[in-house]
């Protein structure tokens, strides 16, 4: 791209820094290479914040034949920049116009960031639908945790990975590099990958609907493609440790800082918890590579903060003796280290102790319910007690900022359920004021997070209906006038009109393609940015193609229904999920599965879980 | 230690704030023995001259960090130079004397090069005449957002020194020589704004701070106090 040109967009923008790279650790390659271009449908300071996007980075671009560039989605003041100045979309690393790339490569964390796939297409030249494009326009492909459930987006993508992406994106990489040199036509290419456990072709299948408007089956058109698709699994995270030289930001993001992923998977169960089931079985990361990638890390970054990530870090086995030495290491080099989530039990004490000598940062807490009764239902094992237990060491410690998240609209939630959330605020309010003035910290700072609950698929609560906005919003008030009078605490609840979006995409059918694509042509962009969202044309877009958002989120599902993400199999079996769903409503739990196997993957793949 | 940086290319469009938080990671890349700030939330110890604006350019960036070990200049922009990233680097440092004010206090103007891009091509008499009228004008007026909300400064006292370097064509150069304090001084943009409105065109300018003038410190870019008389005191 003309240099004056990049400039007078550079110059015309709010944060340019979001689109100029040359950040450190910025990877530059020569000469002519397989352009795979990475794209995050969200700004820079949330895609970089993304450990997946980074790692896929690194692994691709460790590939000698290929180079791998970073595009973001543009901010509004952009893409009207862009469009006003008839220029495409381009890369961070050598400003390449997006169309030009031999693949597009999407990371979907969130429902809610797929209109932007559309600009981010639309800015790149290519038709939304992949059956309108041509054999020479880029291919387009996803993957992250959206992917398991694919079908709202089918009818845009070539192909799908469902599951860990670090060692099958490169094999697919070497399977298009063959194709490419083979010029292999787009079906022939496709049709080899769909060979690999984990990539899924949409094009292969088509859905079938019944009578009453409800998703009856998928159909295979193509004899050779797999009849399910196996969820892609890494075994052993030591043996692909390869993180690379992370990049560094040159402004501001989400998560600045050093993040070493200390495992994958949580043995918890909890029932809504799609990432729980998801990203099955545990796998940990040994404590020698942990201290290891931590220190390169740092030395090759220069951040001053290392974060210990996984969906619940607490859990991890060794975390007693790594947490002292990896702070010990660090505290030489004034590196802190943090971590996002904290175990509720009887050694959080021991915990907290460590973390002393870091900033007080807030501490987080989910109890997620606000009763016992409620709690067992979504098998979140967290009692008041370990809560109470947990806030007052943390009190007692000199912490003052606690935060405590709970979901409104969760199955079998009745009024009873709402006070208790205010119930156990008041609780925790009182254990502050109950530490003697001398030992505790000044000023409570008591943050209730209430987000409305959103049934997700390959959860035992994806047969659920969700609550209806006006229900949630009854709810919500209810709830804002039972926390009256607890003292230091404050109530935030999140907008529930953009959850019930979220819900009818998360279990939506192939026919939400077109309500994306007409809702992105009433301007719908951004819709997680509150600034941003515009219900009201989503609710159009819905009806224009004779559907409802409520028929996708409030219905509850037969248990026997065909559901429109069969076809993918995440490893934990339907079967299972239907017992979850059993003993929720027969408010029993199930134990964790350190504790011992539930047996909640199917035989063929039971010796995928290394857990004992 | 007092050194001076470039800035250009695209990292030129990251804000002054980001720019210290560049420098701050590129320090401990550079494995400096460095003076940390108390706290909780220790970060070296840094103090930069002035901000330079989102998107100029500059070959001149002067700031001072705190070492705990003496070190020589050349050995710590070699290092300093192994840790930036692409579009910044060091060319000169040298060690602080005892008791030496900080930079901010002693910096008095700075020099810009100003590139004006144009749809329609200017004749150079057009450029000369309309950079002479800003010379020889009493006063210019010019709104400037503050705290407060919009107030009018006389931006005529900031101007120490201008004059078209290049003209033709579609683009043009301008020389300028603006005062510089650390609460403020001349904005670039500020006078392209001003001229352009005497030229009554509209174009695209891009500003390259080339030079910043010091005064109190041999070591220092000098301040030459002949043109001190149209400086306003601090």
């Amino acid at each position: 791209m003309d240099t004056l040109e990049l400039k007078r967009l550079l110059t015309a923008v709010e944060k340019p820094a979001r689109y100029t790279g040359e950040e450190w650790n910025m990877i530059r390659k020569e000469g002519d290479r397989f352009r795979f271009a990475l794209c995050f449908p969200d700004v820079y300071e949330i895609g970089m914040s993304h450990l997946g996007s980074r790692i896929l980075y690194h692994v691709l671009n460790d590939m000698d034949e290929v180079y791998c560039e970073r595009v973001f989605a543009p901010w509004t003041d952009m893409e009207a920049e862009l469009r006003k100045a008839k220029l495409p979309l381009f890369s961070l690393e050598t400003k390449r116009a997006l169309g030009e790339f031999d693949v597009i490569g999407f990371s979907l964390l969130y429902e809610m960031c797929y209109s932007n796939i559309l600009t981010m297409l639309e800015l790149a030249g290519l038709p939304f639908l992949a059956s309108q494009r041509s054999e020479d326009m880029p291919l387009v492909i996803c993957g992250g945790p959206c992917a398991v459930n694919p079908e709202p987006i089918a009818a845009i993508m070539d192909a799908v990975v469902v599951g860990d992406g670090e060692e099958v994106t490169p094999l697919m990489v070497s399977i298009l590099i063959e194709a490419k040199r083979q010029k292999l036509s787009r079906h022939e290419t496709l049709m080899r990958l769909s060979k690999l456990r984990g990539v899924y072709i949409p094009s292969f299948y088509e859905a079938e609907y019944a009578q009453d408007g409800h998703f009856s089956k998928l159909v295979k058109t193509n004899g050779d493609a797999p009849d399910r698709v196996r969820r892609r699994i890494v075994k052993d995270l030591d043996t692909t440790a390869f993180v690379g030289r992370q990049v560094v930001p040159n402004m501001g993001i989400v998560h600045d800082r050093v993040a070493v992923e200390v495992m994958r998977g949580c043995t918890r169960g909890c029932r809504f918890c799609q990432a729980g089931y998801i990203y099955r079985p545990v796998r940990e990361r040994s404590e020698e590579t942990l201290k290891k990638q931590a220190m390169e890390l740092v030395e090759c970054t220069g951040y001053d903060e290392v974060s210990l990530l996984s969906l619940s870090t607490g859990d991890y086995s060794e975390l007693h003796t790594l947490l002292p030495e990896i702070m010990d290491s660090m505290a030489c080099k004034r590196v802190s280290v943090a971590l996002p989530s904290l175990r509720i039990d009887s050694s959080i004490r021991e915990d907290l102790e460590k973390m002393q000598s870091v900033r007080k940062g807030g501490l987080t807490f989910a109890p997620e319910a606000g009763t016992q009764r409620l709690r067992d239902v979504i098998n979140k094992n967290v009692t008041e007690e370990d809560l109470l237990t947990a806030v007052r060491a943390a009190f007692e410690l000199g912490w003052t900022g606690v935060k405590l998240y709970f979901m409104i609209g969760l199955p079998t939630e009745t009024d009873e359920d709402i006070a208790g959330i205010a119930d156990l605020a008041r609780k925790v309010s009182r254990e502050y004021y109950s530490v003697p003035k001398e030992k505790r910290g000044k000023g409570l700072r008591l943050t209730v997070s209430a987000s409305t609950f959103v049934p997700k698929p390959f959860t035992a609560f994806q047969w659920s209906a969700q609550n209806s906005l006006d229900e949630i919003r009854r709810k919500q008030r209810l709830l804002n006038a039972c926390m009256k009078g607890v003292r230091g605490a404050e109530l935030h609840c999140h907008p529930s009109q953009l959850s019930v979006l979220e819900a009818a995409f998360s279990r939506g059918d192939r026919r939400l393609s077109s309500v994306l694509i007409s809702a992105y042509q009433k301007g719908c962009r951004f819709d997680s940015w509150a600034e941003h969202f515009k219900p009201q044309e989503w609710e159009e877009a819905f009806t224009e193609n004779g559907l409802t958002i409520e028929e996708y989120a409030l219905r509850e599902r037969d248990i026997d229904e065909p559901l429109p993400w069969a076809h993918i199999d995440v490893l934990v079996t339907q079967e299972y999920l239907k017992r979850e769903y059993d003993k929720a409503k027969q408010e029993r739990t199930t134990r964790d599965c350190r504790e011992g196997c539930n047996g909640c993957f199917g035989k063929d793949d039971e010796n995928d879980c290394r857990v004992p | 230690m007092i050194a001076a940086y470039r800035k250009e290319g695209g990292i030129s469009y990251t804000s002054h704030l980001d720019v210290q938080r560049i420098l701050h990671r590129a320090m401990r890349r550079a494995d400096l023995p460095l003076m940390y700030s108390q706290g909780f939330n220790p970060h070296p110890i840094t103090a930069f001259c002035t901000a330079l604006a989102t998107g100029y350019t500059g070959e001149c960036e002067w700031f001072e960090c705190g070492l705990t070990q003496e070190m020589e200049p050349e050995e710590f922009t070699r290092r300093m130079n192994a840790a930036l990233p692409n579009g910044m680097s060091v060319w000169g440092s040298f060690v602080a004397e005892e008791g030496m004010s900080s930079l901010a206090k002693l910096v008095r103007a700075a020099r810009y090069l100003i590139t004006l891009t144009t749809k329609e091509p200017l004749q150079e008499g057009e450029l000369e005449t309309a950079v002479e009228k800003m010379l020889t004008a009493t006063e210019i007026t010019v709104d400037k957002k503050s705290k407060g909300g919009m107030r009018t400064v006389d931006m005529r006292p900031q101007i120490l020194e201008a004059k078209v370097i290049k003209a033709g064509g579609c683009t043009a150069r301008f020389d300028v020589l603006g005062t510089l304090f650390a609460d403020g001084g001349l904005r670039a943009d500020a006078f392209m704004h001003v001229l352009l409105d005497l030229l009554g065109t509209d174009g695209f300018v891009e500003v390259h701070r080339s030079e910043m003038l010091f005064e109190g410190c041999a070591k220092l870019p000098r301040f030459e106090a002949s043109s001190a008389a149209t400086v306003p005191q601090n």
